[in-house]
């Protein structure tokens, strides 16, 4: 009762975000129905007309009669062309407009998304709606609503035309259907989970293969061929059973139907002689063309049932579809206040800040006080998982802070707005994430107005200038989807300078030496520094090395701050900070 | 387009590969054969059928005496029916028959020869082919290969018979009114044939544009951080809607196009069914031809029948071209040149003595990489490769474990040519730590003892209190019988490591290579896995890449790659003495310093 109820409700917010999507095709849906409605009984009449050629045409040997009615039927096939033909132009329309539309909704819709959010869907979760649910959605719908339209003016037709010669044959037709669709119905009920078993022995088919491929090393070192290709025959044989038991199962349903369509042909045959011997409903009009045309009502009706059976198929994978897509559709946007353009000061203070993802209970960073003024250089130094990147999410106004508060310029970040941090705060971020573009293009998305000139100085100071060298298209360089045609190490430098080239107060480099050699570094750090002069800098590490030259070093642990000074002082008083500096550059450094 | 005959061989390979279900091949065909002579018969009852309702009827409403043969009309009904369910239950056992025969013995057994060719085939062609790449030909190609041998007998032999039986059985019934069905129902096939093939141009630019739409969505949730930090949402969409409103245009095209189709087939189908109906009705009624109501019925049945086989014949066409693609992907996998080797049953002493001497090797014969390296290492000593990250350094392990063989030169283990012994006996002298955890998906134990299967539970406990994760693993709700596997997160990236190590460790062997084993773990894990890695190496050859240069200080040698070759090597002293490369990247650690 309760589940009925929250299904209802559920099955309301599904339509009401998925019928504006259709709303301005509202007109082409309308005419598609009215077009299929004309079609089917056009197909309807033809059985009839044949009826009446054997009946008034060859009965009575008229030969007008013969080619009037042969005219008529000729005329409709070539209307009810026509009108599919329509039907398929204005459906191509609407399909392929609303998919466009759909899967363009879904992607503004995730780009607006705040961090909580997004995490809750995630990149795959997204691809996979934008693409495959959003077709299935378009394909299944339009079938469905076809078919819907399509079987009960078949089926009435039908048995209308059926009516005419006689009452009985009438009857047996409609008894046809819901015999035929019990038969199928529970054959072709369970078949998509039976496929979606057979995909699941797929899966683990190619995972063990997948697995056995990035680690054929330690397999040979071990020498356990032999071992990972006997769980890979297993899961294959595994795999193999279960496809023939989905394809079996599907494997009956033409069959059947064709049988159960067959036998009715068959039934009605018998009815039919044994009526036709009745020379009262003789009178009443039961003719032999009657019952023939009668009989090929059959197939077209049971026909309809077939597709409609098959139709419920994919129902259940339809509904899942139209929920994922409306799980992203309902989700709020992030609330961005865009920042009046004005920079603001560069002093940045966090104050007792603590932090706990959504859904989880315990805090992931706590107690956290940094103070960098205007124009110093701050490090962070801790290892993989003590709280590093989350207080840089912090910093770019992703979360809010769960405890505490975080100002910039004296101005809390509230008052600034999520819009206006991310102006006044520039950050190259741990992977250097680059996109499909020239060189020029990833490098001005720091600022769109640049010059040339300034991106050649920024990609200088990033050390990049041999790079630029290099080729021959220079600033014009195109670099691959996700930068697939350059280094982890050029990535980062592309970044780097895209986060200097935007005019910020504050810049954080966020873990974007890892990938660079100690040289590189060196002199990346070195014109940095100068080119920075006066701004705020923040330097999130692994590296002793790198953060041992800032003005405060801030030694992170589990969340927490666990030391704060200069290297001289922190090799004195913060135990961590010494482990992390002789670990990594062994005793002489301390 | 391949040449004829390499399509001729690639058919006759698989017509080869079908040998062992032979038999239930010729079964099969037996089988349909049945079907189709029952379903050829079925329209011939119909006719007889209606030719007696219609010959009692007509006399009947003209007011004239007539009889009707209601045994007749029963037996010919029964015989009706019994043909129809002969004919599914036939359908249904061809289908039982085949997807057993075919998904047990045919695409199961390649699939089974795939995975076993990969056993025999170089670390090369699993490094140079994209894993996904192999996974599918593995899966999709071998379905692909599989549908079509499915399909094969019921597109060629019962397709074709009964396009035979059809075209004979209403030549011998009227061949006027068979030449109306011939004409027309091949006539919307071609039609049809032809526009899907324009169609499918549209088809092609929808998904080279979904392509581009996936990775722009990719692109732009994967730097999810990027995009907010620089304001790039606008920038993203704007290029997501022109990649979407191209799409719309292509598809819907494509789709308008595709639609024509069915109304096509139609038509001409119902021209088809029109003709018989004015034509047979003419002669009917003349009494012409001794054409009867029947012999109508009958016709506009064999007429619906006639487009099946056809559809089905030109589906298998357009299914080859497709499966021969997909099995010279799979015979081309299968037919790779395997390792050779060494049948000699002689395995390295296992005192840990290696020696390169003279090698030369490369990747790629046109960048000589490695070129007359020659190192001596004694028992017992401790080898430290360095250099910058995508130097080569990984490629003296390669040489080491003959996962690539060298080109000149000779590596030596306790004096043996490695070329001279198998491989997995020269690999059974080594343990590896990769950067790399690689975990299969499987208990915790199994995981450790994974190199020493016969292990007591005694010595995986201790190797594991070796690696200090013995504490950790104990912690655990199911210990020692915890699974992992991908959704695994209660393991972090240092622990995992350490079971590698503890794997390492109880395998217990002469030489020790370690990886930049602890390039992805954090400091303070780093500390304890050192120690555990100083006790690993204490009495054994080992060979250390490592990127922080505090490790191997205390190294015998040192071998300094850059650029894929050794430009240095020595111990610490003389190399920081040389003041070359390796001077200048231990420096520039601490220049950061002034």
């Amino acid at each position: 009762m309760d589940k009925g109820r929250r299904d209802a409700s559920r099955c309301f917010i599904m339509m009401k975000t998925i019928l504006p999507y259709l709303k301005p095709y509202r007109r082409q849906i309308i005419l598609t129905g009215i077009l299929c409605i004309v079609s089917t009984l056009e197909g309807t009449f033809l059985p009839y007309l044949m009826s009446r050629i054997v009946d008034d045409g060859i009965a009575v040997s008229n030969m007008s009669m013969i080619l009037k009615l042969g005219g008529m039927m000729l005329a409709l096939a070539v209307m009810s062309m026509l009108c599919s033909l329509w039907t398929g132009a204005v459906n191509a329309r609407i399909s392929a407009g609303f998919s466009r539309d759909l899967k363009h909704g879904i992607f503004q819709k995730a780009s607006a998304l705040d961090f909580e959010n997004f995490s809750k869907i995630g990149t795959s979760g997204l691809l996979t709606r934008s693409t495959h649910d959003v077709s299935t959605i378009a394909d299944v719908s339009s079938m469905f609503v076809n078919v819907v339209v399509m079987v009960p003016i078949m089926i009435a037709g039908g048995v209308a035309f059926a009516l005419l010669s006689d009452r009985m044959l009438a009857l047996i037709l409609l008894a046809s259907i819901p015999v035929a669709f019990l038969i199928l119905f529970p054959i072709v009920r369970h078949l998509d989970r039976l496929w979606k078993l057979s995909d699941e022995y797929i899966d683990v088919q190619n995972r063990l293969m997948r697995e056995r491929l990035s680690g054929i090393r330690v397999i040979r070192a071990f020498d356990k061929e032999p071992h990972e290709h006997g769980r890979i025959a297993h899961a294959t044989e595994e795999m193999a059973k279960y496809i023939i038991r989905a394809n079996v199962r599907a494997g009956y349903v033409n069959p059947l139907c064709m049988l159960v369509l067959n036998l009715a042909t068959v039934v009605m045959l018998l009815i039919g002689a044994i009526r036709l011997q009745d020379p009262a409903l003789l009178e009443q009009g039961l003719t032999a063309g009657g019952i023939i045309a009668t009989v090929q009502y059959v197939a077209l009706i049971l026909n309809g049932v077939m597709m409609l059976s098959w139709t419920f198929v994919f129902l259940p994978h339809l509904k899942v579809c139209i929920n994922r897509v409306t799980e992203v559709l309902e989700l709020p946007d992030e609330p961005m206040k865009a920042g009046d353009g004005t920079i603001i000061g560069g002093d940045l203070v966090l104050e007792n800040v603590g932090f706990a993802y959504p859904g989880s209970e315990i805090n992931t960073v706590s107690d956290v006080n940094i103070t960098v003024k205007a124009g110093e250089t701050a490090a962070l130094i801790g290892g993989t998982g003590s709280g590093k990147s989350t207080i840089l999410k912090l910093l770019l106004g992703f979360y809010p802070p769960t405890q505490g508060s975080i100002s910039l310029g004296g101005v809390p970040y509230e008052t600034i707005g999520r819009g206006g941090v991310r102006e006044n705060v520039s950050a190259a971020l741990q992977k250097g994430m680059v996109f499909e573009g020239t060189l020029l293009d990833n490098v001005r998305m720091g600022d769109p107005d640049a010059s040339e000139d300034a991106v050649r100085q920024v990609l200088d100071i990033a050390q990049m200038t041999d790079f630029v060298n290099a080729h021959e298209e220079g600033l014009q360089y195109r670099l691959a989807q996700s930068g697939a045609n350059i280094s982890g190490g050029q990535k980062q430098r592309i970044s780097i300078a895209r986060t200097i080239l935007k005019r910020a107060s504050v810049y954080v480099f966020d873990d974007s030496f890892s990938a660079l050699d100690y040289l590189t570094e060196s002199r990346l750090r070195k014109a940095l520094n100068r080119y920075l002069a006066g701004k705020t800098q923040i330097i999130i590490t692994q590296r002793a090395a790198t953060a041992m030259r800032c003005d405060h070093i801030y030694v992170i642990e589990q969340g927490a701050i666990v030391g704060s000074g200069t290297h001289a002082e922190l090799v004195k008083s913060c135990r961590v900070y010494r482990e992390i500096v002789h670990s990594q550059l062994g005793g002489d450094a301390v | 387009m391949k040449p004829k005959n390499t399509s001729k061989q690639t058919v006759l390979r698989i017509l080869k590969d079908t040998k062992p279900i032979a038999g239930w091949l010729i079964l099969s065909a037996f089988i349909s054969l049945v079907s189709v002579a029952l379903s050829l018969i079925t329209p011939e009852i119909l006719r007889a059928l209606s030719d007696r309702l219609y010959n009692y009827w007509e006399p009947v409403h003209l007011g004239q005496p007539a009889v009707f043969d209601s045994a007749a009309f029963g037996l010919e009904c029964a015989l009706l029916a019994a043909a129809y369910a002969g004919s599914s239950l036939a359908a249904i056992g061809e289908m039982l028959l085949m997807n057993n025969v075919v998904s047990r013995h045919f695409t199961c057994a390649i699939r089974i020869r795939m995975s076993d060719k990969i056993r025999r085939l170089p670390v090369r062609y699993i490094d140079q082919t994209p894993n996904g790449e192999i996974i599918s030909h593995m899966t999709d190609d071998v379905s692909t290969m599989g549908t079509t041998v499915h399909s094969f007998l019921e597109t060629l032999i019962s397709g074709v018979l009964k396009l035979v039986g059809i075209i004979v059985l209403i030549f011998m019934l009227n061949p006027i009114l068979a030449a109306a069905v011939i004409v027309f129902v091949p006539l919307s096939l071609i039609l049809s044939a032809k526009i899907a093939g324009k169609s499918e141009k549209y088809f092609a630019a929808v998904r080279k544009k979904n392509g581009e739409m996936y990775a722009l969505t990719e692109e732009t949730f994967t730097g999810f951080d990027t995009v907010k930090a620089f304001h790039l949402e606008a920038r993203q969409r704007e290029r997501h809607g022109a990649l979407c409103d191209d799409m719309r245009d292509a598809a819907r095209k494509g789709t308008f196009l595709a639609s024509i189709v069915q109304p096509i087939v139609a038509l001409s189908n119902n021209i088809a069914y029109i003709a018989i109906c004015i034509i047979g009705g003419v002669f009917a009624a003349k009494g012409l031809f001794g054409m009867s109501v029947g012999t109508i019925v009958a016709f506009v049945l064999y007429a619906r029948m006639f487009a099946g086989p056809l559809e089905s014949i030109a589906q298998g066409f357009s299914m080859l071209q497709q499966t021969i693609a997909s099995s010279e992907r799979v015979y081309k996998m299968l037919d790779e040149a395997e390792m050779t080797e060494c049948t000699e049953e002689t395995a390295p002493k296992g005192e840990g003595n290696v020696s390169f001497e003279n090698v030369d090797f490369s990747y790629d014969p046109k960048q000589p990489l490695i070129k007359g390296l020659t190192i001596q290492v004694r028992a017992g000593e401790k080898v430290a490769i360095v250099g910058p990250t995508g130097g080569g350094k990984t490629t003296i392990v390669n040489l080491l474990m003959r996962f690539y063989d060298v080109d000149g030169g000779r590596i030596l283990v306790d004096g043996k040519d490695v070329m001279q012994m198998p491989r997995n006996a020269l690999r059974s002298v080594f343990s590896m730590v990769l950067q790399d955890t690689w975990l299969f998906s499987g208990t915790i134990y199994d995981n450790i003892a994974y190199g020493k299967p016969d292990a007591t539970e005694a010595e995986v406990h201790e190797a594991a209190k070796r690696a200090h994760i013995d504490r950790f693993i104990r912690s655990l709700p199911k210990g020692y019988d915890t699974v992992i596997n991908e959704e695994t997160t209660n393991i972090s990236g240092g622990q995992k490591q350490l079971l590698t190590i503890a794997r390492a460790y109880l395998a217990n062997r002469p030489i020790l290579i370690l990886d930049e084993a602890t390039s992805n773990v954090d400091t303070r894990t780093e500390i304890l896995i050192q120690k555990t890695m100083d006790d690993l190496m204490r009495d054994r050859t080992s060979f250390v890449i490592a990127h922080r240069l505090s490790t191997i200080v205390d190294a015998d040698t040192i071998l300094v790659v850059n650029h894929g070759s050794i430009v240095e090597q020595g111990t610490h002293k003389e190399l920081l003495e040389k003041n070359g490369f390796y001077a200048e990247i231990y420096n520039s650690q601490y220049e950061l310093l002034n």
